[in-house]
């Protein structure tokens, strides 16, 4: 579904969306490989926003800093991100910029904060981190 | 073989009615489009459930069953069971109730005489319900001892008029309960802990709640929250008259004559179709699907459906506006209680200045991590990035919320129709969906989104936020209405006796009889009109 770069640039905006703190972030809880688990079944309908946003990340990436989305740092990564928000782009856009981040943020958190089982919150870590334990 | 009676749906009403005409000796085919769902069916997935079904569901319907909606700027769109605009209750053996919250209210006196009470505002349909409280008050204590609910006999007795205290004591109160009362208390606001249909010790051979995190949208897990899936439809069964048939659709009822139905033909899960007789034809299934089914059974002497000889069918689809006000503890205060909502007030139920009607509040069940992070957290925060996630740690185990259903107030232009052109699985034309609430009802919504603001306000939460009431259609889980009941053939759909006017063997037992939706969840009522109704049937004879 996703070529080498794609998929880099995906794991880079996940490390971005749910960044690790003094709790693991959502590359941890393993956000990345819901999201595409998720594209492959009922996400199926974003595939092609989703390939076109994150080759578009990736020119955006290239053209303002020189270097590919995930050799950016945090904050640049960040700004780029906002700056996506106010749908304030260098590159070719085919979707749109600010409705991808907002999906994107969306998805993100469906795996991170959604059940264990998803796969996205593995060893229930987000829930750790708010004090919610599923007890029965 | 011709049955006394066929119900179509094995809901909250059918399941009632199945019981009653079953133990009076009937011989009973009760009709379930939907499977069994119990907590073995369960898959606890967070993101496909009646609570938040964002992808999906937990019980049907399932594909190729769409409907209609059509928004406030009239374009129409196509959606499915797992959408907001479809306005899904849900599909199994039981209805709502193997998934609901369990809510389990009794409406007030005045819920059934809001026209008398507050005169008929310009462009509403509110009407006085042919019957009075006093009247369904003992089928409320029947269903309430039958099917099981747990309350606060002593505070509950002072807003409603009851012969009998509950057979099972409140469920546990939370810490956020708590912390309510003071606020409440200070206000000088009469609360209580809401009754709800699930066993705080245990009743009718099954165990108590045993506080789980996981609760409205799934079955339980321990088989303690009563609805007519382990109660009405097992007794029905139990006698031997009642046979059950599931993941089986009705797509027509059938007329003998003008003033007679035949039965109903129906299409089992193999995809066979049947066509089956009976005395009598009780639709049960549900506020929206019940007029779709009225509407696809037209025939030339009914042209515009069963039941519409005034033009009423499908109208007057109201659900419950849901005013919703959320603020930060100080201090943390999740403490995962299950069911989760452990205090409400009636204080604003009627007799607001200047309002018609007026709503319950309560606090909420329990919360899933990802439905506050879809539905509750403020506009303002960012939805990713380090802020987000902050917010997330430190409002999640501080957060309250206060809500509840208000006194929608009905209007003939929110409605059900059959729709022209799509179709289901099944070659039939789906729901169609329209309209939006009346204004009165905004009013009233907004009164009640600023007492819920004052209630957190008194309890000295660190920042309130919420929702401003929006003018959609309501319907959803809470869906009634639409085959409203009345003395005059000329502004109803079924006479007192759940009987459509012009048909003497056609019943209508659920969510669609109810004249107005109270300002309460609607379970109890929809139970205990179906008990009335029913034991009607069987008291006639017929
Ligand atoms: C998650 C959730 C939480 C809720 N919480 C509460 C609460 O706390 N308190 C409260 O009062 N209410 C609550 N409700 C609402 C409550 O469940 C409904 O008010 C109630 O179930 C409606 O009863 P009914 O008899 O009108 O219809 P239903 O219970 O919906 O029953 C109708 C049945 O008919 C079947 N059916 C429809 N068409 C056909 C057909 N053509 N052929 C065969 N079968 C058919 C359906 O599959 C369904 O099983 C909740 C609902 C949900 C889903």
């Amino acid at each position: 579904m996703f070529d080498a770069t794609q998929y880099a640039t995906l794991r880079a905006v996940v490390d971005c969306m749910i960044p690790a703190d003094e709790a693991p972030g959502g590359l941890m809880a393993g956000v990345d490989r819901y999201l595409i688990h998720f594209l492959q079944h009922d996400g199926v309908g974003f595939v092609s926003q989703y390939q076109s946003a994150l080759t578009a990340l990736q020119h955006e990436a290239e053209l303002r800093h020189a270097a590919s989305f995930a050799q950016l740092s945090q904050a640049q990564a960040t700004n780029l991100l906002h700056a996506l928000e106010r749908n304030e782009t260098q590159a070719v856009w085919r979707t749109s910029p600010s409705a991808f981040v907002a999906t994107m943020a969306e998805h993100c958190a469906e795996g991170f904060y959604a059940d264990p089982r998803q796969g996205g919150n593995a060893h229930g870590v987000s829930w750790i981190s708010i004090g919610f334990e599923e007890r029965r | 073989m011709k049955y006394d009676a066929i119900i179509v749906g094995a809901g909250a009403g059918g399941g009632v009615t199945a019981a009653l005409l079953a133990e009076s000796g009937a011989k009973v085919l009760l009709i379930e489009r939907g499977k069994h769902h119990t907590f073995a069916d369960e898959k606890t997935d967070h993101l496909r459930n009646h609570r938040l079904s964002q992808y999906g569901q937990n019980t049907g319907p399932g594909e190729g069953n769409p409907r209609v909606f059509v928004t406030p700027d009239g374009v129409e769109h196509i959606v499915q069971p797992y959408e907001s605009g479809y306005n899904n209750n849900a599909m199994a053996v039981g209805g709502g109730t193997p998934v609901y919250g369990g809510q389990a209210w009794r409406f007030l006196p005045d819920d059934f005489r809001m026209a008398s009470r507050y005169g008929v505002p310009k462009g509403s349909s509110l009407a006085d319900w042919p019957i009075t409280y006093a009247e369904l008050a003992p089928y409320y204590e029947k269903v309430e001892y039958e099917v099981g609910v747990s309350g606060d006999s002593a505070l509950a007795a002072q807003v409603w008029p009851r012969a009998n205290p509950y057979t099972m004591p409140p469920v546990a109160k939370t810490a956020r309960g708590t912390y309510l009362q003071h606020a409440a208390n200070a206000l000088g606001w009469h609360t209580f802990t809401p009754p709800l249909l699930i066993n705080s010790v245990p009743y009718n051979q099954r165990p108590a709640c045993t506080g789980c995190t996981l609760c409205v949208g799934f079955a339980c897990h321990v088989n303690a929250k009563n609805g007519t899936h382990n109660t009405m439809i097992p007794r029905a069964l139990a006698t031997g008259n009642c046979t059950l048939l599931t993941e089986t659709m009705v797509l027509h009822i059938n007329m003998h004559d003008a003033r007679t139905a035949a039965g109903v033909t129906y299409e089992s899960a193999d995809g066979q179709r049947h066509t089956v007789d009976a005395g009598l034809v009780i639709v049960s299934s549900n506020a929206i699907e019940t007029p779709r089914l009225l509407f696809n059974s037209a025939t030339s002497d009914h042209p515009h459906g069963l039941g519409n000889h005034s033009g009423h069918l499908g109208r007057h689809l109201q659900g419950h506006m849901y005013p919703r006000a959320i603020g930060l503890a100080p201090e943390p205060i999740w403490d995962g209680q299950g069911p989760g909502v452990s205090i409400c007030t009636t204080q604003f139920s009627h007799g607001n200045p200047d309002i018609i009607g007026g709503g319950m509040l309560a606090d909420e069940f329990i919360t899933l991590p990802i439905i506050f992070w879809k539905r509750f957290m403020p506009p303002e925060v960012p939805r990713w990035g380090q802020a987000a996630k902050e917010f997330m740690r430190h409002a999640y185990p501080r957060f309250i919320d206060i809500t509840g259903p208000i006194q929608d107030i009905p209007n003939p232009e929110s409605r059900v129709t059959i729709d022209a052109s799509v179709r289901d699985r099944y070659g039939l034309p789906v729901a169609r969906l329209s309209g939006q609430v009346h204004p009165e009802s905004v009013r009233t919504a907004t009164f009640m989104y600023e007492r819920a603001k004052e209630w957190l306000q008194a309890a000295g939460v660190e920042r309130i936020w919420g929702k401003p009431p929006s003018s959609w259609l309501s319907a959803g889980q809470h869906q009634a209405g639409t085959c409203r009941m009345g003395d005059d053939p000329a502004t109803s759909v079924t006479n007192r006796h759940g009987q459509i006017h012009a048909i003497n063997n056609l019943y209508v037992a659920d969510g669609s009889l109810h004249v107005t939706n109270g300002g309460f969840n609607p379970v109890l009522t929809i139970m205990a009109n179906s008990y009335r109704v029913a034991e009607g049937i069987v008291r006639r004879g017929k």
